[in-house]
């Protein structure tokens, strides 16, 4: 249970803990899980990977169950499915947003003197592929 | 040196600070950067979504660099972290190795692992080095205080090769000590600034990045430096939302990358290198380092 | 038997009880062997192994003049022997025996192809009927032991086995790298589960073996070759120079006191300091001083000299050299025992040797110890304050696939032992003892953990910090997730102590080298047998006593000194041994002298000797060669043969398999 001594997660949302999420996938209960948002609170940090005393990992056990969920068409938060609709958009988790200076100025790339951002070259394909390899459940979370 | 610059998602989208600073500061250190033209996210926020979407979209992006010749620097630990994963687990798997291919083919592209990836704390300092930083900069920076903060991906999963380790000094703390300005240990050094938890819960991942700053504050730091473009979003972008949810008021602490405290040791205006646009209060220390 | 006799085989096949009849066809088995060329009986029986199949063997040698046996059963491993032993009695050469393993082989692994696994079983049984029909009997010879033993290592267990051992009326050498004998249990304040003091029953044990007439003792001493083989071990240590006359000193400690040069001590890990003239630990036997020269000054500078000036005995020399001394022995105990996992390299995360008031179990000892260097007094290292909150960590390293897989098993008792030093020291302390487990096997050990769960300022809190970190103020910190309560606790804890895991102690590897004996995957020794042969090596008269075969308590190193010593004791009474007569040898007239077998052979048994006229020849030495069989497959002209497995009888069991 070292993973949830120093999940960073734990630290902050009380029902996240890593060993937990482990112990009930072995025993069964991985549909509990899959319903659940608490899923979703992992914050990649990859402790429990890096010091399990057994050589689980909890983050991709959680990587598993987020992605068994999305497969079923179960929505993840609403943060997850913007950034995987942008992706669809335009290659990338957001677009170039403005950004304001201290002095209230709003500015672009363009007006900071920075060039275009690089999209994929073949943009369709581009696409095809990214629903090709596990997006195209998330085309209908998104739709819905 | 010359590399393909893979920026990412969050640094060219809003942590224009990170991208202004590292094009302005590593030429000056003789590091070319080069922009390529056709790139993708890594996929490393979308690994809940897709676990295989992440081999894809890093296969692509280093095949686009060795279509070019180039190694990459990827400056955001997300991204430095996922191709890094990519390489070693495609050596290992290979038919996965074949699926990315194939997928790739159609685009008339081709990943074998010849690129090389670093980050630029590697670039910094294991290939320019500290002593010619040491003798390149303009003038030394005063010996204040500050943080390192190197972020998780640096650090973890040792299970392939990290820019950073736990057992030892930082090589960010090193360059730190190389403008002038002190390390200062904070317990927290190696821990994690709650980003990935904003889509879930906005509130869970600010009282992750109070805790850090409140270290960081307990330990006498005057300022908190990452190359994570993450950790600097949360840093220094979320300091009056941590003052709000805890209702610490001190919770505030001047966070830069360190390539705008490079910069100003290089003699770069706060403009070239976008200190501008950092949210948290740097003008103090700034007027402080430049006296 | 006599050359060119007919050979005539007998066959026995056993049921194993069911383990091989429930899947082999015996009787179909029987059937079909008894059709081989030159069987004269086949018969199957229940249990081969019992007394009435072994008479079976017995009376059927008789009866139909068999010269030749075959027996399908278990490994030969298990029973080689046993069968052998009938085969005498039955008045023929062990050596004209063979087995076919039809259970390990055969009905174990093919449990669900029963057809398929009686095919096995007849083909299995036909080859070993093709080596046997060209079985020649071979000769056993006796090797005397050689009376005297040697054990390597001065801790406890090496101290018990040499006085088991030396009490049975032989003569033996113990040696110990460092300049007392003692070992870590000699570090220990208390023992567990009975709260002895440690010093109080090892040091009558280290004065006794230390004055007994038939121990020598060889002290701050490396072993440094080992040749030969059972009964007859050629051994040379080499002892490192002390600086001071053995001869001369009275051990009076003038010189300590006198000596102006300081150290960290090795003895108290390092939290205290000696002098660079010292006695390990107070009650250090031989109680003979030596000297650091690393610190000493007129080994470094050339001035001071103080300790000789004060010398009442003129006992320093300055000028010592190492000295070899060379020994026979005719058995071999190893007794190095374990250090602590190095857990400041391999988990940074906790911090050890970085934060000061992070220390180990051991390092506890020290400062409970009234010899310690803190005088008996539980003091924080940082600042010598005595710590009102203390954490115990347990399984550091240990039961990690990532760090030692294996449990270090005195980890937790020592930890709850740990709790009570600091209760019955400082009464209004709190402990937290952080656990995985708790692992109570041995004696007393289950009653001793209740009477410490009841102290009501002792917690134990079921999971394990990931890391400890230390705030502005050096305070240190960490989280941990306690299962009892389901909660995250946050511990800020004054001194935090490490149960770390342990490794065999590094001389271990080098021993090891010199005797070629195995390791096991842990590093640790590896034993003949886990269960029934324990304190027996790979290596032939040579046993293990304590930690060097995996992490044991007090109690369990000692029982096995006693049978690592009794091993010892029952080999050199016998006075002899029995070569096993599997080992190569040579066709000089085949032998080209061409030396590819000489390099290869692992154990040094090859040489190049000039026959009369010149010619060279490939010599075995039968008493080193281990039967390997390397030099036999080597040899370009078949002159290399190992007995009772020449080329003939592989090549005949192969082309019996591949009909």
């Amino acid at each position: 249970m070292k993973c949830s001594s120093g999940c960073t997660a734990a630290k902050v949302v009380d029902r996240y803990r890593p060993h937990e999420i482990v112990a009930l996938v072995k025993a069964g209960y991985s549909e509990e899980l899959i319903n659940s948002d608490v899923i979703w609170a992992c914050s990649v940090c990859l402790k429990c990977t890096e010091y399990c005393p057994q050589r689980v990992s909890p983050f991709e056990v959680v990587m598993a169950l987020r992605n068994e969920a999305v497969s079923r068409g179960i929505a993840p938060p609403k943060g997850f499915v913007e950034m995987a609709k942008s992706v669809l958009r335009v290659g990338y988790i957001q677009e170039p947003m403005y950004t304001m200076t201290k002095d209230f100025e709003e500015v672009s790339r363009k007006e900071l003197g920075l060039p275009e951002m690089p999209k994929p070259r073949d943009f369709e394909k581009f696409r095809q592929h990214v629903l090709l390899v596990g997006f195209e459940r998330l085309k209908e979370i998104a739709q819905a | 040196m010359r590399f393909l610059l893979y920026l990412g998602c969050t640094a060219p989208t809003k942590q224009y600070g990170y991208e202004l600073s590292l094009r302005s500061t590593l030429p000056l250190l003789g590091v070319e950067l080069e922009y390529p033209k056709d790139m993708n996210c890594c996929g490393v926020p979308m690994k809940g979504i897709s676990r295989f979407y992440p081999y894809y979209a890093c296969a692509r992006i280093m095949a686009i660099a060795e279509s070019q010749g180039l190694d990459i620097v990827a400056p955001c630990n997300g991204c430095h972290l996922n191709l890094t994963e990519t390489v070693y687990k495609l050596k290992l798997n290979p038919p996965l190795m074949d699926a990315v291919n194939a997928l790739l083919k159609e685009e008339g592209l081709r990943y074998s692992g010849k690129a090389a990836i670093y980050h630029p704390v590697e670039v910094l300092h294991d290939k320019v080095g500290v002593e010619r930083i040491a003798s390149t900069i303009k003038r030394k920076l005063p010996g204040i205080p500050v943080s390192s903060h190197p972020g998780c991906h640096l650090l973890r999963p040792t299970e392939f090769p990290r820019p950073e380790t736990r057992n030892g000094p930082l090589k960010l703390d090193r360059l730190i000590e190389a403008i002038g300005l002190k390390a200062r240990d904070y317990p927290e050094k190696y821990e994690c600034c709650g980003a990935a938890m904003l889509p879930y819960s906005p509130e869970a991942a600010i009282r992750v990045v109070a805790l850090r700053i409140k270290r960081a504050l307990a330990v006498g730091s005057r300022a908190i430096t990452s190359l994570c473009p993450y950790c600097i979003d949360m840093l220094d972008g979320k300091q009056d939302a941590a003052k709000t949810i805890t209702g610490d008021q001190s919770l505030s602490i001047p966070a830069l990358y360190y390539t705008q405290l490079l910069g100003l040791a290089l003699g770069l205006s706060e403009r070239e290198l976008g200190i501008n646009l950092n949210m948290s209060p740097v003008e103090a220390l700034l007027e402080e380092v430049m006296a | 038997m006599v050359e060119g006799e007919e050979v005539r085989i007998g066959v026995y096949v056993c049921h194993c009880g069911i383990n091989i009849a429930s899947v082999v066809d015996v009787k179909k088995v029987v059937e079909e062997v008894s059709k081989v060329p030159n069987v004269v009986v086949a018969k199957d029986y229940q249990f081969m192994c019992s007394q009435p199949g072994q008479s079976m063997i017995v009376e059927d040698i008789k009866q139909h003049n068999l010269n030749r046996v075959v027996v399908a059963a278990c490994s030969p491993r298990m029973h080689e022997p046993t069968f052998q032993k009938a085969v005498e009695r039955g008045g023929l050469n062990p050596y004209l025996f063979e087995m076919a393993n039809i259970r390990e082989h055969c009905s174990w692994v093919h449990e669900k192809e029963k057809a398929a696994a009686t095919d096995k079983a007849v083909k299995l049984i036909k080859a070993a009927i093709a080596k046997v029909r060209l079985s020649k009997p071979l000769k056993v010879e006796r090797v005397k032991v050689i009376p005297r033993a040697l054990v390597i290592g001065g801790g406890i267990a090496g101290i018990r086995a040499s006085l088991d051992i030396a009490n049975a009326g032989f003569e033996v050498h113990l040696v110990e790298t460092r300049p007392s004998i003692g070992g870590n249990m000699a570090r220990l304040d208390k023992t567990f589960p009975t709260l002895d003091c440690s010093q109080c029953i090892l040091t009558p044990l280290m004065v006794e073996v230390s004055k007994h007439p038939n121990v020598t003792l060889h002290t701050y001493t490396d072993v440094v070759s080992i040749d030969g083989s059972v009964g007859s071990f050629k051994v040379k240590l080499l002892k490192k120079p002390r600086y001071v006359d053995e001869s001369k000193c009275t051990g009076c400690g003038t010189c300590v006191l006198k000596c102006p040069w300081t150290a960290p001590s090795e003895f108290d890990l390092g939290l205290g300091k000696r002098k660079a003239i010292y006695f390990e630990f107070p009650q250090a036997v031989p109680l003979i001083p030596v000297i650091d020269t690393e610190h000493c000054m007129y080994f470094q500078k050339g001035t001071c000299r103080a300790c000789e000036r004060f010398c009442p005995t003129k006992a320093i020399d300055f000028n010592q050299k190492p000295k070899e001394v060379e020994l026979e022995v005719g058995a071999i105990i190893l007794a190095t025992g374990y250090a602590l996992y190095d857990v400041a390299k391999a988990m940074p995360e906790y911090g050890y040797r970085k934060y000061k008031d992070v220390i180990t179990g051991l390092e506890l000892e020290r400062l409970v110890s009234a010899t310690g260097p803190t005088k008996g007094q539980i003091l924080r290292p940082s600042d010598g304050k005595e710590p009102k909150k203390v954490a115990i960590i347990l399984c550091v390293g240990s039961r990690d696939e990532k760090h030692l897989r294996y449990c270090c098993r005195f980890g937790c008792v020592a930890g709850i032992k740990h709790a009570y030093y600091v209760v019955s020291h400082i009464p209004d302390a709190e402990v937290y003892v952080c656990y995985r487990d708790i692992r109570t096997f041995g004696k007393g050990y289950e009653e001793f953990y209740e009477r410490i769960r009841n102290y009501e300022n002792v917690r134990f809190i079921r999971g394990s910090p990931m890391e400890i970190l230390q705030d502005a103020d050096g305070s240190l910190y960490f989280d941990v997730f306690d299962a009892n309560t389901n909660r995250v606790v946050t511990l800020r804890p004054d001194l935090v102590v490490l149960e770390t895991g342990v490794v065999p102690h590094p001389t271990f590897k080098e021993v090891a080298k010199l005797l070629k004996c195995a390791i096991g995957p842990d590093g640790f020794a590896l034993e003949l047998h886990p269960k029934l042969r324990p304190t027996e090596t790979s290596v032939d008269g040579v046993f293990l006593a304590g930690a060097v075969q995996g992490p044991k308590d007090i109690p369990d190193t000692v029982a096995q000194a006693g049978a690592a010593a009794s091993s010892a004791i029952a080999l050199m009474s016998k006075g002899y041994v029995e070569t096993v007569p599997y080992v190569s040898s040579i066709n000089e007239d085949l032998c080209s002298g061409c030396g590819v077998c000489e390099p290869l052979c692992a154990f040094d048994a090859i040489s190049l000797v000039e026959k009369d006229g010149g010619k060279k020849v490939a010599k075995v030495d039968v008493s080193k060669c281990k039967g390997c069989g390397v030099c036999a497959a080597a040899c370009p002209s078949g002159a290399a043969q190992q007995l009772g497995f020449t080329d003939e009888q592989i090549l005949a069991m192969v082309r019996s398999l591949a009909r």
